[in-house]
C-alpha cells in the first residue's frame, strides 16, 4: 500500500515540500513560481509548524493582491467605462470626476471634520459644493457631449481622404477596377498619358462603387488599401473661384468636412507621393519633418475641438452654478439660509461653501465675501 | 491503494486568475444608437462645421500639435477662464471696500497660480507611473497584448532603421559624399546646435558619436556635463576637435531629420491598428486614449476642485483677514 502525505494547504505561506524541491519551477496546482530564497527563507523560519507572521489572512494572497490592485481597478467594468468616456468626451469625464470630487467626497469630508460650533456652515457648505459638482457635470455633458459627436463625425469626415500608402494607380490597376465595377474602360484609357493617370481625368468620369454617377463635390479618387486592394475614396472637395486680395481671380479647394483639416490632409497625400519619388536624402527628411508636423497638426485639431467647448461654457456655466445654488440649496438639500437683520452684500462664490455663521454675517457683512472664497478654479 | 495528496486549490481560486474580461454581450440598441449617430451627425454638419471650421482653431491646433497630453493645457486655461472672472467679479463689487476686494482678487489669484503649478507639477510626476500603468491596461485584453506586442516590434524595425540611417548618413559626411547642409558662423552657433542635439538625444546615439572624440560623462544623465565638456572642447579646439564636432553636427541634422520617432500605443494604432486583425479597434483605441487623459483629468480635478478648496483656501483666507487687520491698523496709527 502507497499512502502519500495529506497537505492540506490552510495558507499560502505554507509550502508544498515538492514545491520547494525544485524551486523556481511552476507548481501546477499553486500556479505560482516559487523562487529559491523564499524556500531558504522558510526553511529558516517556518519550522515551528506554524507561521508567527501569519495574521488572520492570506499573506501571499494579499501581497499578490497589492500587485495586482491597479489591475484589478484596471479591469472593471466601471474603470473600463471611464476610460472610454473620457477619451470620447474629455470635459464631461473632467466633470464627471468633479461630480465625484466636490459634490461627494469634498461634502463629506466638510461635514466629517471635527467642530460643532459651525456645524450649519459645513452643511452649507457641503450644499453648496455638491451643488457645484451636479451643475458642473449636468451642464458640461448636456452641452459638450453633442459636440463631441459631432466633432467626431465631421472630424472622420474630412480625413475619410486620408488612407495610408496613397498610390495612383497603374494602367493595368485601373483595368481591373473598371472591370468589376463595369465602367467603361475606352473613355478612360483614352485619358491616359504616358502611363500614369491624372487624377483629375479620373476623377472627372467615374462612378461610384454602386455604379451612380458621383456628384461634383464627392469627386472620386483611388487607393491602395493595406492589403493592396484598390479601392476609391471619395475626395471631398470642388473647386471655387475666388478673388484673392489684390483681386485676381484663384482656385481655392472646397471642402465638404471641415476645410483646415481637409487641407492638411490633402498636403500630407500631396507629400507622401513626393516622398514616394523623391531620392535625395536632403529633400526626403524635410518631406517626413513637414508630413510628421502636419499629420500632428491634424491630430490636434481633434482635440482642439473637443476640449475648446471647455473655455466657451466656462463662464455660463460659472454664472448658472451661481443662479442655481440657492434653489438647489433649498429644494434638493432642504437647507435655507436664515434671513439676516443686515442687507446682505452681493457675494462672489468661487466654488460652493459658505463658512461663516449667521452671527457673523450680521455683525461683519463685508467679511462674507472673504469667507465664501474657497479658491480653487472652479 | 493508492491514495493521492490532497491539495487545497480553492484558496487560490480568485487570486491568480487572469483579469476578467468583458465577455458580456452588450444589448443592441440598434434604434437608440441611430438615433444617436444621426443626432451627431446633425450637429457636426449644422453646428460643429459652422463654429469650428475657422483660422483660429488650426492656429490652436497648430500650438498643441507636439504636445504629448494637450486636455491638461486645455483644463487649465479653463480654469483661468472661469477664475478670471471670478477676480473681475471681486473687483467690480461695490459692497465691498477698495482694500478688501484687491486683496480678496489677489488671493484668488494666489490661490489659481498655486493649484496651476500645484497641478502640473502632480501631473508631470504621475507621468512615468502612469505610462507603466498604461501597459498594464492595454495589456488586459487579448487584442491590447497583441497590439503592444505590434507597437514593439514596429518599434524595434524603427530602431534598426534609424541606426542604418545614423550609420549612413555619418560615414556619407565623413567622406564628403553628402555636402553638409547646416551653416555653423561661428563658435557659439556650433556649441548652440551641439547643445540642442545633446539635449534630445533620446537613443543616445549623439552621446556615442562624442564619446568617440572622448568627450564623455560617467553619468548617462548628466546633460549638463557633457554640455559643459563640449564647450570647452570647442574653446580649447585641441587636435582640431571643433571641425570635427562641426562635422558631427551637420551629420546629426541630417539624421534627425530622417530618423522616425518612436511610436505610443495611441500612434501605432492610429496608423497600424488596422493592420491587424483587433477585434473592436475603435473601443481599443479611444480607451486608451482615454486612459491617457484621464491621468491629467483626475490629477487637475483633484487639485482644482478638492485640495485646494479643502485645504490651502482657509489658510490662505485667513493670511488675508490678518493682512486687512495689519493694514488697518496701520492707517488708524497715521490718522
Amino acid at each position: 500500500m502507497n499512502i502519500q502525505p495529506v497537505n492540506f494547504e490552510f495558507t499560502r505561506k505554507r509550502r508544498l515540500k515538492s514545491e520547494c524541491d525544485n524551486p523556481g519551477v511552476m507548481h501546477p496546482n499553486s500556479k505560482l513560481r516559487y523562487s529559491v530564497q523564499d524556500c531558504d527563507l522558510e526553511k529558516d523560519t517556518d519550522n515551528r509548524g506554524y507561521n508567527v507572521n501569519f495574521s488572520g489572512s492570506l499573506p501571499n494572497e494579499s501581497g499578490a493582491a497589492a500587485k495586482t490592485l491597479m489591475e484589478k481597478i484596471m479591469s472593471s467594468g466601471v474603470f473600463q467605462w471611464l476610460t472610454g468616456f473620457s477619451g470620447a468626451h474629455n470635459v464631461a469625464a473632467a466633470a464627471l470626476i468633479g461630480l465625484f470630487l466636490a459634490g461627494g467626497l469634498r461634502p463629506a469630508i466638510t461635514i466629517s471634520l471635527p467642530g460643532k460650533k459651525d456645524l450649519e456652515d459645513k452643511i452649507y457648505a457641503a450644499g453648496h459644493s455638491m451643488a457645484s459638482g451636479l451643475i458642473g457635470f449636468g451642464f458640461s455633458t448636456l452641452i459638450t457631449t453633442p459636440i463631441d459627436s459631432g466633432v467626431k463625425f465631421i472630424y472622420e469626415d474630412s480625413k475619410n481622404i486620408s488612407i495610408e500608402n496613397y498610390n495612383q494607380l497603374t494602367k493595368e490597376e485601373l483595368a481591373e477596377y473598371i472591370r468589376k465595377n463595369n465602367l467603361n474602360p475606352e473613355d478612360i484609357a483614352s485619358k491616359m498619358k504616358n502611363d500614369k493617370l491624372s487624377e483629375e481625368y479620373i476623377i472627372s468620369m467615374l462612378k461610384d462603387s454602386e455604379g451612380k454617377n458621383l456628384k461634383s463635390n464627392e469627386m472620386a479618387a483611388f487607393v491602395k488599401d493595406n492589403n493592396g486592394v484598390i479601392m476609391p475614396i471619395r475626395k471631398l472637395y470642388k473647386e471655387v473661384i475666388k478673388k484673392d486680395k489684390d483681386g485676381k481671380e484663384i482656385v481655392v479647394k472646397k471642402y465638404q468636412g471641415l476645410n483646415f483639416i481637409a487641407e492638411h490632409v490633402d498636403k500630407i497625400h500631396e507629400l507622401q507621393h513626393q516622398l514616394h519619388l523623391e531620392t535625395d536624402m536632403v529633400k526626403k527628411g524635410k518631406l517626413l519633418g513637414e508630413i510628421r508636423n502636419l499629420e500632428n497638426w491634424v491630430k490636434g485639431a481633434e482635440t482642439t475641438m473637443k476640449n475648446v467647448s471647455e473655455w466657451a461654457i466656462a463662464i455660463p456655466r460659472a454664472m448658472l452654478t451661481i443662479a442655481l445654488i440657492p434653489p438647489i440649496l433649498k429644494y434638493v438639500f432642504h437647507v435655507e439660509k436664515k434671513k439676516t437683520a443686515a442687507p446682505e452684500p452681493k457675494q462672489v462664490e468661487v466654488t460652493a461653501a459658505a463658512t461663516v455663521t449667521p452671527e457673523e454675517k450680521e455683525v461683519q457683512p463685508m467679511k462674507l465675501s472673504m469667507n465664501k472664497f474657497m479658491g480653487g478654479a472652479k | 491503494m493508492n491514495v493521492s495528496p490532497i491539495v487545497n486549490t480553492n484558496l487560490n481560486k480568485n487570486a491568480y486568475t487572469t483579469p476578467r474580461q468583458n465577455n458580456a454581450q452588450q444589448p443592441a440598441f440598434t434604434g437608440v444608437s441611430q438615433m444617436y449617430d444621426s443626432f451627431g451627425h446633425g450637429v457636426g454638419k449644422h453646428f460643429c462645421r459652422h463654429i469650428f471650421d475657422n483660422a483660429l482653431v488650426d492656429k490652436m491646433a497648430y500650438i498643441i500639435r507636439n504636445s504629448d497630453n494637450a486636455v491638461k493645457h486645455f483644463l487649465a486655461v479653463g480654469s483661468v477662464i472661469t477664475s478670471g472672472m471670478y477676480m473681475k467679479q471681486t473687483l467690480t463689487n461695490k459692497n465691498m471696500d477698495k482694500d478688501r476686494r484687491q486683496t480678496l482678487a489677489v488671493n484668488q489669484l494666489f490661490t489659481l497660480i498655486l493649484s496651476t503649478v500645484g497641478a502640473y507639477t502632480l501631473d508631470g510626476k504621475l507621468k512615468s507611473w502612469w505610462g507603466k500603468q498604461h501597459e498594464k491596461f492595454i495589456k488586459l485584453s487579448d487584442n491590447g497584448k497583441a497590439a503592444w506586442e505590434g507597437m514593439e516590434a514596429k518599434n524595434k524595425e524603427i530602431k534598426a532603421s534609424n541606426e542604418a540611417i545614423n550609420e549612413d548618413i555619418t560615414s556619407k559626411v565623413k567622406s564628403g559624399e553628402l555636402k553638409p547642409d547646416l551653416q555653423i558662423n561661428d563658435d557659439k552657433e556650433l556649441a548652440k546646435l551641439a547643445k540642442k542635439f545633446i539635449k534630445n538625444d533620446k537613443d543616445g546615439t549623439f552621446a556615442k558619436k562624442l564619446a568617440e572624440l572622448n568627450i564623455s560623462v560617467d553619468d548617462k544623465k548628466d546633460v549638463k556635463g557633457l554640455i559643459n565638456k563640449v564647450n570647452k572642447a570647442i574653446s580649447n579646439n585641441s587636435g582640431n576637435v571643433k571641425d570635427k564636432i562641426k562635422q558631427m553636427v551637420q551629420a546629426e541634422d541630417y539624421v534627425r531629420k530622417l530618423v522616425e520617432p518612436k511610436l505610443n500605443i495611441d500612434q501605432y494604432l492610429e496608423k497600424y491598428g488596422k493592420n491587424h486583425v483587433f477585434a473592436d479597434l475603435d473601443k481599443l483605441k479611444i480607451r486608451s486614449k482615454g486612459f491617457g487623459a484621464l491621468r491629467s483629468i483626475l490629477v487637475f480635478g483633484f487639485v482644482y476642485r478638492f485640495f485646494v478648496p479643502l485645504v490651502v483656501v482657509k489658510p490662505t483666507n485667513w493670511l488675508c483677514e490678518k493682512y486687512l487687520e495689519y493694514k488697518k491698523a496701520k492707517q488708524a496709527e497715521k490718522v
